[in-house]
């Protein structure tokens, strides 16, 4: 047996910490984004229905953004726990990757540094690069694929003369992380299957590359085989690249512009590694880095944080110091702490401040039976003027207007952003509708699916009057549930549609 | 002088040269301010003493320096751009002595540039690279002068012979152009200049600092003699905004938005601190974080201490010094080369920023980018669309606005005379060339200057005016309208209106009272 070393015994105490505190309060608590938020706990709900993905209704985001809140709603029992836990199951199960791949490639300083910058970036339940005040799961996608993301990039190294690498670990963590890029969301896979691509090119990555993608191939067949949705998932990110699969230029130079200082330290990190060794599967690799993080963030609704860039600059830092004297150990480590310490000392304080909120029971729980663990409540952030107390506020009539209805009804279709009733109410969810509906995002004017396709699984439409794009959907559905359904009840808050009975 | 020193003078030269010669002032956002600025050069350029002929919470130098870059061009356009390229050239001459004598090159220069480029670029502090503004531009001269002064907390370098006169002037000359400039900063300096006369062996500097500071002062009263005008405004504008303006909510905001910064200061003072506490390092350190955060919130900023960034190269040094006394043993994590590069990394990004926002500015200057503004006296201000549609779309809005005001004015019968605005800055006077009243605000931050409670009495900020603007546009004039309007119905007749602006004229019968 091997004895474990102190910066991979670090590395799992800190992920067990972390998984710890974020799941055992199995407690939701967001202070933004709430509308974001049911999307997931209305997946889950889907899921604990029987539903799959793509198969049964539509999402152009992976499978797992469905399982991983299934899980944590199956272990907890509740929809408070759905993400906290579903997360913290992820954060285990992704560590012992992590440890292998930072302790096996990055010196101590380099690696437990990287390893807890990654960590927290899983961890705290904040979209990157918003205030610390917007605590929430929006968007938890985003953290997840840029962990593998950043953590793959690792692997381009080769191992520590003191490492203890595997091909076949390399292999297998390679094909771990791009599969779950694949199926959390797919704008992150090209460029993770980039990564394994270019290791092709150094005689001694070949092998465990080329397993690796052996083993991608064959994890996709048998997913296909289980699952089914490939090309259901293909139509749906097809239809979603329809609507808003436009990348401006200017949004790139934006994204490169916000991340300035992340960038020109990365770069001369870089630039610095290529000087001591110049190879061009370096240069091809820093590029990818830079350009596919900067691609990435462009498509992305989060404004900092291209996390391979930290990734290359650890990379970097590795290389430097492998190469150099001891004044470029010193340098070459310095400046990857300089761009790593302040996001890690920023995550901390979010994460902390999630964690202690959700032991202290904060805020008010949403207005349905099952979302009495799902709090939302305000920090110190000035807020949208009140549109989210305004917004939940109408669930409960919802939930009673549907109530009141003999026999409840079941498979209940919100035409707005995101669901509350199904995963709220415990109703069977409808089939052959949308995850959620962004208004120019997955859906537009211009590209919607049928209103004989969208409400075919659905037995009630609800109708939002404060909804967050409702009023543009009703724009384009509402002349034909008029037409074709039957408006049983127009409320201050809700109109209720039933089908029209047969006479 | 030696090379690093002949390096920064340069490197200073260069950027003024850049931020001057094309002429042109380039903006892509906050007209506003600008116009608010010029209005001062015109007041000073017909004459009027500030603090005494009108009020302002900022210093004089505010109006004279870009006063000063219109008295040299006879252009508006060219006021700011070559004002303030005249304060690098100052700046980077006193950054020459200043940062050699106390720094190691390796720090000693990229400071100086960090010092000098964030002096000389057209940015606010804390913006995009695409949002250029030369509004307050008195802030990063504030910035700037007291990082170069906070250096002094470094006795000089061991291979370099003490000048006491040198030191003297430099820093006396910094202190003055602090505290003429804003007088927060002003404060913060002198503050300093008493905590290093606790210093034992760098107390006589600071004393003789101090005494000319004094001195120098005594010498500006006789010819200006609104040193204690100057000093009420000061106090009228902190009342108004508070000695810490916001709430707690913002200040954690604020704090957050500096947070990278603190770490980094905190990280770097970890390391001296565990190879040898000094409790006045610390003190220096806590010093440089508390002023820098108070001098922060009381600013239009987000980002941007720049005195924690003086504070890490003035550790950085130190951390150099005590190395050289003990070196490190070879493979330590913290090494000289080491601490070197940490400082530049620290800076790097700034100075790109701010090296591209420069570049950005002369370069839309050169090209004729965007559009001239199509304002008597304004050729020379181009407003660019530099991907920055929200502040365009704001400043074409009020331009469009200015626009209204001008053609209304001439239409008048009679000549406007004095002008004074509600509820803005006053575009009119320094457009039409026209003598400016007296008595009122210039550079008014209605709610952070003044506010309800603390303000310049109506008799007295109206007194000189014949013609009266209140601005209708955009809500109105709100809570200022409630103090001045009154006044102003009482004595001022409705001349006209427009769409965005209520003209009244003095009735006839109540004289403005000039002095």
């Amino acid at each position: 047996m091997t004895r474990i070393s102190v910066p991979a015994a670090t590395i799992v105490a800190a992920a067990i910490t972390l998984s710890l505190l974020l799941a055992l309060p199995a407690r939701t608590i967001t202070t933004a984004y709430i509308n974001d938020v049911l999307i997931f706990l209305d997946g889950a709900q889907r899921v604990a229905f029987g539903q799959m993905p793509n198969r049964d209704f539509h999402t152009a985001l992976g499978p797992l953004v469905y399982y991983l809140p299934a899980v944590g709603l199956w272990l907890s029992g509740r929809m408070g726990g759905a993400l906290p836990v579903g997360m913290g199951v992820l954060i285990l199960v992704l560590t012992p990757v992590l440890a292998y791949v930072v302790t096996s490639r990055l010196r101590p300083v380099l690696g437990v540094t990287f390893a807890l910058f990654l960590l927290l970036i899983l961890a705290t339940p904040v979209n990157l690069g918003d205030p610390l005040s917007s605590l929430s799961f929006a968007m938890f996608y985003n953290r997840i694929g840029w962990f593998a993301l950043g953590l793959l990039a690792i692997l381009h190294l080769e191992p520590t003369s003191g490492g203890k690498a595997i091909p076949w670990l390399d292999a297998g963590a390679a094909a771990l992380l791009v599969l779950i890029t694949i199926y959390t969301k797919i704008t992150y896979a090209p460029v993770a299957l980039a990564f394994v691509l270019l290791s092709l090119f150094n005689s001694r990555q070949r092998f465990s590359a080329a397993v690796a993608i052996g083993l991608i191939a064959a994890c996709g067949v048998l997913v296909e085989l289980v699952w089914g949705g490939t090309a259901g998932h293909v139509n749906d990110l097809l239809a979603t690249a329809k609507v808003s699969g436009d990348r401006s230029l200017r949004a790139i130079v934006q994204a490169g512009l916000n991340n300035l200082p992340d960038l020109l330290v990365a770069a001369v990190l870089a630039v610095w590694a290529l000087f001591c060794r110049p190879r061009l599967q370096d240069l091809l690799f820093y590029g990818l880095c830079f350009g596919g993080g900067v691609l990435i963030l462009s498509q992305n609704a989060h404004s900092w944080g291209i996390i391979t860039l930290f990734a290359a600059a650890a990379v970097a830092g590795e290389t430097i110091i492998r190469s150099g004297s001891a004044r470029a150990l010193s340098g070459a480590a310095l400046l990857f702490l300089l761009l790593a310490l302040p996001p890690i000392a920023r995550h901390t304080i979010a994460f902390v401040t999630h964690s202690a909120l959700a032991f202290a029971d904060f805020g008010a729980p949403l207005p349905l039976p099952r979302f009495q663990e799902v709090r939302f409540g305000r920090l110190w952030s000035p807020g949208d003027n009140g549109f989210s107390e305004l917004y939940i506020g109408t669930f409960a009539e919802g939930a009673a207007m549907l109530e009141q209805r003999k026999p409840a009804p079941e498979q209940v279709l919100v035409l707005d952003f995101a669901n509350p009733f199904s995963a709220g109410l415990n109703l069977a969810p409808p089939t052959g509708d949308l995850s959620w509906m962004h208004w120019g995002r997955n859906i537009s004017a211009a590209h919607h699916p049928k209103p004989e396709q969208l409400f075919a699984g659905a037995a009630v439409v609800m109708i939002p009057k404060i909804g967050i794009n409702s009023a543009q959907l009703s724009e384009i559905y509402e002349p034909y549930l008029s037409a074709n359904w039957q408006l049983v009840r127009n409320t201050r808050t809700w109109k209720l549609f039933v089908p029209r009975t047969t006479p | 002088m030696a090379a690093p020193g002949r390096i920064i003078l340069a490197v200073g030269l260069l950027l003024a040269v850049a931020l001057a010669l094309p002429g042109e002032t380039v903006a892509t956002r906050l007209l506003e301010d600008l116009f608010a600025i010029l209005d001062g050069v015109q007041r000073v350029s017909w004459g009027q003493v500030p603090n005494r002929d009108f009020h302002s919470a900022f210093g004089p130098l505010v109006a004279y320096i870009p006063a000063l870059g219109y008295w040299l061009t006879g252009s508006l356009g060219a006021a700011l751009p070559l004002g303030n390229a005249i304060v690098v050239a100052v700046v980077a001459a006193v950054l020459s002595y200043v940062l050699p004598s106390r720094l190691s090159p390796a720090l000693a220069i990229p400071f100086g540039f960090f010092l000098l480029v964030v002096l000389a670029a057209p940015l606010n502090l804390g913006d995009g690279i695409t949002a250029l503004s030369f509004n307050q531009f008195f802030n990063r001269i504030g910035w700037v002068g007291l990082a170069a002064l906070l250096v002094f907390f470094l006795p000089v370098r061991g291979k370099i012979q003490p000048r006491l006169l040198m030191d003297v002037a430099c820093a006396a000359g910094l202190v003055l152009l602090l505290i003429y400039t804003r007088a927060t900063y002003g404060l913060v300096a002198l503050v300093f200049l008493l905590f290093m006369l606790t210093d034992r062996r760098q107390w006589r500097w600071a004393a003789l600092s101090l005494a000319a500071v004094v001195v120098a002062a005594g010498l500006i009263e006789l010819v200006w003699r609104s040193s204690f005008a100057y000093a009420e405004d000061v106090g009228l504008a902190l009342a108004a905004g508070g000695l810490l303006r916001g709430t707690p909510a913002q200040w954690l905001e604020l704090f957050l938005g500096n947070f990278a910064d603190y770490i980094l200061l905190g990280f770097l003072s970890g390391l001296l601190f565990w190879r040898r506490f000094r409790l006045r390092d610390l003190l220096f350190v806590l010093f440089c974080a508390l002023a820098g955060f108070w001098l922060i919130n009381q600013n239009d900023q987000r980002w941007g201490i720049i005195v924690m960034h003086a504070a890490a190269a003035v550790v950085a040094e130190r951390l150099l010094r005590e190395m050289a006394h003990k070196p490190a043993p070879a493979g330590q994590l913290v090494n000289a080369a080491g601490v070197q590069l940490f400082l530049f990394g620290l800076l790097f990004p700034t100075m790109v920023h701010c090296t591209a926002a420069l570049l950005l500015h002369a370069g839309t200057a050169v090209v004729n980018g965007g559009q001239s503004l199509a304002i008597a006296r304004l050729e020379r201000v181009r407003l660019a669309d530099l991907w920055t549609p929200g502040e365009f779309g704001g400043s074409r809005w009020y331009l469009d606005l200015v626009g209204d005001g001008l053609r209304a004015l001439e239409a008048a019968d009679q000549p406007p005379g004095r002008i004074v605005v509600l509820g803005g800055p006053n575009p009119f006077s320094a457009t039409l060339d026209l003598a400016p009243a007296t008595g009122d605000v210039a550079q008014m931050r209605w709610g952070a200057t003044h506010n309800p409670a603390h303000h310049i009495d109506p008799e007295q900020f109206l007194s000189s005016a014949d013609t009266v603007m209140e601005r209708l546009a955009a809500g109105g004039t709100g809570d200022l309208g409630a103090v001045y309007l009154p006044y102003v119905v009482e004595h001022f007749t409705v001349a006209a209106q427009t769409r965005d602006w209520r003209i009244y004229q003095r009735t006839t019968g109540a004289e403005p009272t000039i002095p």
